[in-house]
């Protein structure tokens, strides 16, 4: 049981964490904007595993993943060139909640876009308490996988954006509530929300299939 | 079969090892002890972790490691882009500034006097008065004389 455990931590190192030492996100925007174009290219590499992972969430082509996770930096850079022009020399801006907010925001145009998912009807699903929790035992590990993927962009959206900042992008709950403007509280109790909404679609998508 | 009540939500906050040490403690000895916790946090463990991301392909890491250098270039072509925008802006609007001002310095001038300034009440009377080159009138008497 114990080698399934999440969280996704052991797969990849998204999230990169500043020392004490390194420059902030900040201190980099204002080095680019002075013309560094070392401190563009470190707050990228910074980034760029947690912003492509959030990214691949929402498209299947691999060009699609590199072109929005691209586009969402540029976005960030300029959004951050506007603020930083209007604070001055002084104060600081947040850039990764920013970069995270419009990575999120263009995944779901393109998965909107791309018309590959659509909000299951509530009827059809049955409560979770009657739902096995073995419902996904009798199939293929690649079956299931297809399946709760495609569960996962069904899921509302303040419950699927949750869910995917925590397990794709290893954010601890704090700072996803910062990123998305909720409560702590709120983020957790989205997240519950979605794996047992998952638990039903899921179920439902094995009936659905198995007739 | 379902799971204690009290244990549902540390279920799946274990899952993702969002658990204090005092409730993971409390958790892992009561599922120990009871078969449909087991079985539900089972159950938890197999449908998140079918909903993660599979590992990435050799082509999404290369895509990742080529990030910086394609957004740099990007970034670069975009700055170009609006630099060209930004005089194509400004000429735009020095051209509407000088047409402006041109018009404002012309409607300013005062306006070139009139070839005759007359009341037209007067100028009326007064073509009234005189008789044109056409006028019937006199024919008509010259007509008359000759009879």
């Amino acid at each position: 049981m114990a080698e399934n455990r999440l969280p996704p931590t052991n797969r990849l190192r998204l999230v990169h964490r500043v020392s004490s030492n390194e420059p902030g996100d900040t201190e980099l925007c204002r080095a680019f904007m002075a013309g560094d174009e070392g401190a563009f290219g470190e707050l990228i590499r910074r980034h760029q595993d947690l912003v492509f992972e959030i990214v691949r969430r929402y498209t299947v082509r691999t060009e699609d993943a590199r072109d929005l996770s691209q586009r969402a930096f540029l976005k960030a850079f300029q959004a951050a060139r506007r603020a930083l022009k209007r604070l001055g020399g002084s104060g600081n801006i947040p850039f990764r909640a920013w970069l995270l907010r419009i990575v999120i925001n263009l995944g779901k145009n393109h998965a909107r876009q791309e018309r590959r998912w659509q909000r299951a009807p509530l009827e059809s699903l049955e409560s979770a308490s009657a739902v096995a929790p073995s419902a996904l035992d009798g199939l293929e590990r690649s079956e299931r996988e297809r399946l709760a993927r495609a569960a996962v962009l069904q899921l509302p959206r303040g419950q699927r954006e949750v869910l995917t900042l925590r397990i794709d992008g290893d954010l601890p709950f704090a700072e996803i509530a910062d990123i998305l403007g909720i409560s702590e509280n709120n983020a957790k109790v989205h997240f519950h929300h979605a794996v047992k909404r998952l638990k039903l679609l899921i179920a439902a998508k094995v009936r659905e299939e198995s007739q | 079969m379902s799971a204690c009540p009290e244990f549902e939500s540390l279920l799946i906050d274990r899952t993702t090892g969002d658990l204090s040490e005092e409730d993971k403690a409390l958790v892992e000895q009561h599922l120990l002890e009871c078969r449909s916790c087991a079985a539900e946090a089972d159950g938890w463990e197999k449908i998140l972790s079918a909903a993660a991301l599979r590992p990435r392909s050799a082509e999404e890491r290369a895509a990742v490691a080529a990030m910086a250098q394609r957004t740099g270039l990007a970034w670069r072509r975009s700055e170009r882009r609006r630099s060209l925008l930004q005089g194509a802006a400004a000429g735009f609007i020095a051209s509407a500034a000088a047409a402006v001002l041109l018009l404002v310095t012309f409607a300013r001038q005062p306006a070139a006097p009139p070839l005759y300034r007359t009341d037209p009440s007067v100028a009326a009377l007064e073509n009234w008065a005189s008789p044109g080159p056409f006028d019937g009138s006199d024919t008509e008497m010259e007509d008359e004389r000759e009879q």
